[in-house]
């Protein structure tokens, strides 16, 4: 199988990022219970491209040190998901999602974990949406926070996840008045990729059949 | 075996030290451990076809359901922490305290299938350690920063206040917690000065020195301030820490000098030199000069610059003449154009240098006070004597301004010392209690790793504990069946053989006690012991045990603390560790044991708890150990040595004998420098009595009527056979149903020797029945690992046990024979009190 | 009757989503399909269209935002709000502007519910 059997062509990203868009929707929504107040989340624009490719952009309009929340799931396609930050927006993610009252040391504390909480609910969120339109059955791991540069947490985070292709998201996040921009990004193997343009393209012909 | 039997699953299921819930696909409970029952106090029976909103209403509300939901249908695994999601279930520890968890809610099972596992995990006690760790830092942080004179911010990178002290709040009219969150520009115009990043930019991690920059007050007044910013960096994150200080005292003495800096373009000792050498210039006279008092008491004129025909001449000291107090005592100019040593006789400056003329004036200060002198002499009458007061007037208001600039600026220079000594200080403050920060977190690090281990060997432990159970049972039939074949059969050969098989049934029961003793459910029996009684004694088995080659020293103090110990145990871990030692040196060596009395304080809290501990440590000198088999070393089955040689148990036995009692136990070794094993055991607060000894049993066995009951259908018939051998008439019963029926018809019934666990009824519940109707029967609970409080008070006997064993308790019971010492046999297994037995 | 209904989402299968439920619970009347707000206006000046759909979540101008004009310029028009971001605040910003929200992804009930009241709008405003 070659990297141009999967390449995803403008009508099939377009579907991608609107299931995404749909997911994220929905963590907003889940969110703003935890938050108490409104959370606005979106995704502008979905990418296939090269991991050595994402990683540069990343790290390019962060700066550096990066924080990210992974899952994996697995099931007719399967991978890692991850939700990426820049590390120097993580405390001001933390301190939106929880009470913003809380002195500095606490939120260090709590930082680890609700961020690990808020990004399995983004994720979930994306994922089952995913899932669930397409009409599959996926299985998806516990949330695992980690930190460094963009390389370290591809090694980390998704050692295990063959192949050089990736989907990335932007994903744009505002909480409490603050506007605070990261990435989704989901890694699969080419044949993954492979099955999930197949089930986005029966998807597509659905609705067109549908309507005929 | 490659299948575990559904009990075995459960048991584990049940000891796991961990919440966990089953539910089906209707989300209704399917299994609830006894952990789930332990800490939210709903038993697993209530629990069981029930959802959770059914079960705590207070769940209905929480996030748990949907999540259960999205687990079952979307295979969704969610993580619901106690951060986010406080109190989510009501669970209590066991006082009675607020049980703080963490929720893991994943799908298990087939896809068409589903079931949902939720893991409650206790944080309760890392959240504590957290909250402690953070306090005691913070008392720190805040000794140092909150009674700072300075204002102290700290900020993002991005310029966002993250931390603001008392100081920064009064400076700016807020109160310090209602500036964390605003941007450090709001306060300040630092122009640059406060190191803001910007999208995609490092902040440097350069500290700026003293800058002036203009704050911002809430109602709008502004104020000048010096601000010297340090960037640092914790947990990999950056921040940016400022000290503020108000300088408007200092400003005012910059402009008052700068308005006297203004009268001339020169200034300093080069501007008075230039004043005098202007003023007899223009003048033209001999002598021009400027003075000062020299003394307090403002009897003596030092000249600060003065004029001498045509050059600069050295200063010099003179007394307060009445022609100078004249000149001073005036606010105007005072002349003498002619004939002045004939009008002041007694100015004996005017006498020397044989002065015709005189004009000069005081100098003032600002508060009105004199200061100096300004005057000119000349040899020959003055004419022009009015440009002449004119000038001596304009000059010494230019010398005013210039003195009090000079005393201005010395004061400033001091001003200036002081500050950089303060900034410097305060800076060095900071920087010690990041360094202590950094200290604390490794400390915490190392605390967890420890914790990590403890949890790794107590669930192993665990485990451990319910198997033990079972094999126990087991070998209480072996050896019972032994020594049967034993009683019945001469045949020389045959009881060599059962005799081989019962020593090692015997092997095999000692290893199960020695797990059990890892697992902590032997039950000890500590009394206060004095080690100096103890381990000398212990020299002729050591020697005996690890042979010549080994040189064995002992170093026990007289006045070493009593500890609170189970003294057989002790000697046996004692034995553990000179085994190992031996092993550790198989070319001989030295091994020593010593005790000393140790102070735990406060601060060396992470070795124990703090109290009186007694220490002993068991080095020896042999091949030592790598650091990652040290980290193994505890662990029950690990071994180094060869396959055969030994069990892997001995280090473990010992740590979980140590711990059991209180202690703790320490390795320390390296390879090629030996080993020592250092045990802390608690300080004993009784002070031990006199051993009580006793001889052997020497009771009549036989008739008597004992009921035995017991589920075991391999145990049972062993057990009655033993007790028929011995002449007692034995009745039988498989369950407590059965007994309760016999016990109670029975015309006869001295005894009754009952399992604990059975089917049914168990035995404290038959033995309740029975007493109901035969309050004096005696009985003998049987067990191989149970759980003892169920028996507080009651007679008990460890399966596995040996005919003489039960012979002997049988006899104690009958009340036929009195329980023998610490060392007996029999009184080693009968682990209940035998009080009231009679 | 017939009418025409204005579908406004940048994304393409999202239209698609919309066109094919429409098709099917009222496959008589048209969709007009746009990819932005700005095309939106510009198809909004041909007075034909009747009905519209609107993504809340688009790039550069919003769904509400849109809405918002498009009540400046057809008072009476009837609109639904498209998002899946399900909140209280939205669906408030929604009725404020006397605008319907529909929850994403459109379901085929959604639409008819919300076209069956559009048509009931459309007739009182014809009588």
């Amino acid at each position: 199988m070659t990297e141009a059997a999967i390449k995803l062509d403008k009508l099939e990203i377009d579907a991608l990022s609107e299931l995404v868009n749909i997911g994220v929707g929905r963590a907003a929504a889940s969110l703003r219970h935890m938050v108490g107040e409104e959370v606005l989340l979106s995704v502008p624009s979905a990418e296939i491209m090269q991991r050595e490719q994402a990683w540069g952009l990343i790290e390019k309009d962060s700066g550096g040190g990066l924080v990210a929340i992974h899952q994996h799931f697995e099931g007719s396609f399967s991978g890692c998901a991850l939700l990426v930050f820049p590390e120097m927006k993580s405390l001001e993610l933390v301190r939106a999602v929880v009470r913003t009252d809380l002195p500095l040391e606490d939120i260090i504390d709590l930082e680890q974990e609700a961020l690990a909480e808020t990004g399995n609910i983004v994720l979930n969120a994306c994922l089952a949406t995913i899932a669930n339109i397409l009409k599959q059955n996926l299985k998806m791991s516990l949330p695992q926070v980690r930190r460094g540069n963009g390389a370290a947490l591809l090694g980390d985070a998704c050692g295990d996840v063959p192949g050089d292709l990736l989907l990335f998201l932007y994903i744009s996040f505002t909480v409490n008045s603050q506007n605070i921009h990261g990435y989704i990004v989901m890694l699969m193997d080419l044949p993954s990729l492979a099955t999930l343009k197949q089930l986005i393209g029966e998807y597509i012909a659905g609705l067109t059949c549908q309507r005929a | 075996m490659d299948l575990i039997s559904r009990d075995l699953l459960l048991s584990a299921f049940n000891a796991l030290d961990t919440g966990v819930v089953l539910l089906d696909a209707q989300a209704r409970i399917i299994q609830w451990n006894a952990w789930m029952e332990a800490a939210s106090g709903v038993a697993a029976a209530q629990a069981c076809g029930r959802t959770l909103p059914e079960l705590f209403p207070e769940v209905g509300q929480s996030r748990l359901p949907g999540v259960i939901a999205d687990a079952l249908e979307l295979g969704a695994a969610r993580i619901l922490t106690h951060t986010l999601n406080p109190d989510l279930l009501p669970l209590q520890r066991d006082r009675g305290q607020p049980l703080l968890h963490n929720v893991t809610v994943q799908r298990a099972g087939l896809p068409e299938d589903p079931i949902c596992i939720l893991q409650v995990i206790d944080v309760t006690n890392t959240v504590e350690r957290e909250r402690v760790l953070r306090d005691r830092q913070n008392a720190r942080y805040r000794a140092v920063v909150d009674t700072a004179a300075d204002a102290i911010i700290t900020t993002c990178p991005e310029g966002k206040i993250q931390w603001a002290n008392l100081a920064a709040g009064k400076q700016f009219g807020f109160e310090p917690d209602e500036l964390t969150g605003r941007d450090i520009g709001t306060l300040l115009d630092h122009g640059g000065a406060w190191p803001v990043a910007c999208a995609g930019e490092e902040v440097g991690d350069l500290s700026i020195g003293p800058v002036e920059i203009m704050g911002r007050r809430q109602d709008g007044s502004t104020a000048i301030l010096e601000l010297s910013t340090a960037c640092w960096s914790n947990d990999r994150r950056t921040f940016v820490t400022g000290i503020l200080r108000d300088v408007a005292p200092r400003q005012r003495a910059e402009g008052a000098l700068r308005a006297a800096a203004a009268v001339s373009a020169v200034s300093g000792p080069a501007l008075l030199q230039a004043l005098v050498r202007e003023l007899a210039e223009g003048l033209g006279v001999k002598y021009a000069f400027i003075a000062e008092f020299s003394d307090p008491a403002g009897r003596q004129m030092r000249t600060l610059a003065q004029w001498c025909n045509g050059q600069v001449d050295e200063k010099c000291s003179f007394p307060l003449d009445d022609l100078s107090w004249e000149a001073l005592k005036h606010g105007e100019v005072v002349s003498v154009p002619n004939r002045a040593r004939r009008h002041y006789p007694e100015a004996a400056l005017l006498q020397e240098l044989q002065i015709e003329s005189f004009a000069g004036t005081g100098i003032t200060g600002s508060d009105g006070q004199p200061i100096g002198l300004i005057a000119v002499l000349d040899d020959e009458p003055m004419t022009d004597i009015g440009t002449v007061q004119k000038l001596i007037a304009t000059f010494a208001a230019r010398l005013a301004g210039e003195l009090e600039r000079q005393s201005a600026e010395n004061a400033l220079r001091q001003l200036n010392a002081e500050l950089e000594e303060r900034v410097a200080e305060r800076t060095r403050a900071l920087r010690d209690a990041a360094d202590e920060l950094s200290a604390e977190m490794r400390r915490r690090e190392d605390m967890q790793a420890t914790l990590l281990q403890s949890q790794k060997l107590e669930a192993l432990g665990q485990l451990v504990g319910g198997v033990a159970h079972d094999f126990n049972n087991i070998l209480a039939a072996i050896l019972g069946s032994y020594q049967l074949i034993d009683n019945r059969v001469d045949h020389p050969t045959v009881r060599q053989v059962v005799a081989h098989g019962r020593k090692a049934a015997e092997r095999a029961a000692e290893l199960i006690r020695h797990l059990l003793a890892f697992a902590r459910r032997e039950e000890l029996k500590p009394r206060a012991v004095l080690l100096a009684g103890i381990i000398p004694s212990l020299q002729g088995l050591f020697a005996h045990t690890l042979g010549s080659q080994v040189e064995v020293r002992f170093d026990v103090p007289a006045d070493a603390w009593p500890v609170l110990v189970d003294q057989h145990r002790l000697e046996v871990a004692l034995l553990n560790l000179a085994v190992n030692a031996r092993d550790a040196m198989p070319g001989g060596g030295v091994l020593e044991v010593s005790v000393s009395n140790r102070v735990i304080g406060p601060s060396d809290k992470r070795f124990a708890k703090a109290g009186d501990y007694v220490a002993i440590s068991v080095r020896d000198n042999g091949a030592g150990m790598a650091p990652e088999t040290v980290a193994r070393a505890l662990e029950p089955f690990f071994t180094t040595k060869e396959v055969g040689k030994g069990t892997g148990l001995g280090l473990a036995m010992v740590h979980g004998f140590v711990e059991q009692s209180g202690g703790r136990l320490f390795i320390e070794s390296r390879l090629g420098s030996g080993t020592c094993i250092q045990i802390l055991l608690p300080r004993a607060a009784v002070v031990p009595c006199a051993q009580i000894m006793d001889g052997g049993l020497d009771g009549e066995h036989g008739d008597a009527v004992i009921l035995v009951v017991d589920d075991d259908d391999q145990v049972r018939p062993v057990t009655a056979t033993i007790l028929r051998d011995l002449g007692y008439t034995v009745m039988e019963a498989v369950n407590a149903e059965t007994a309760l029926a016999l016990g109670l018809t029975a015309p006869q019934l001295d005894m009754v020797l009952c399992d604990v666990v059975m089917p049914g009824a168990d035995g404290p519940a038959f033995a309740e029945k029975l007493r109901a109707e035969r309050p004096h029967v005696p009985f003998v609970f049987m067990t191989g690992h149970a759980d003892r409080r169920l028996l507080v008070g009651a007679t008990v006997i460890d399966k596995p046990f040996t005919s003489t064993q039960l012979a002997e308790v049988v006899l104690i019971t009958l009340g036929r024979s009195r329980p023998g010492g610490e060392d007996g046999v029999g009184s080693a297994l009968l682990s209940g009190s035998l009080a009231g037995i009679g | 009757m017939t009418y025409k209904v204005l579908i406004v989402d940048d994304s393409k299968l999202a239209r698609m989503v919309a066109v094919g439920a429409l098709s099917r619970v009222r496959p008589d009347w048209t969709p007009v399909e746009v990819g932005s707000a700005a095309q939106a206006l510009e198809a909004l000046e041909d007075k034909s269209i009747d009905v519209a759909l609107v993504d809340f979540n688009m790039p550069e101008t919003n769904g509400l935002a849109l809405t918002a004009e498009i009540r400046n310029l057809r008072p009476s028009m009837p609109v639904a709000l498209v998002s899946a971001n399900i909140q209280d605040e939205i669906i408030a910003r929604a009725r404020a502007i006397n605008a319907v929200f529909l929850p994403k992804p459109m379901t085929d009930e959604a639409l008819s519910g919300f076209l069956s009241g559009a048509t009931l709008q459309l007739r009182r405003q014809q009588q």
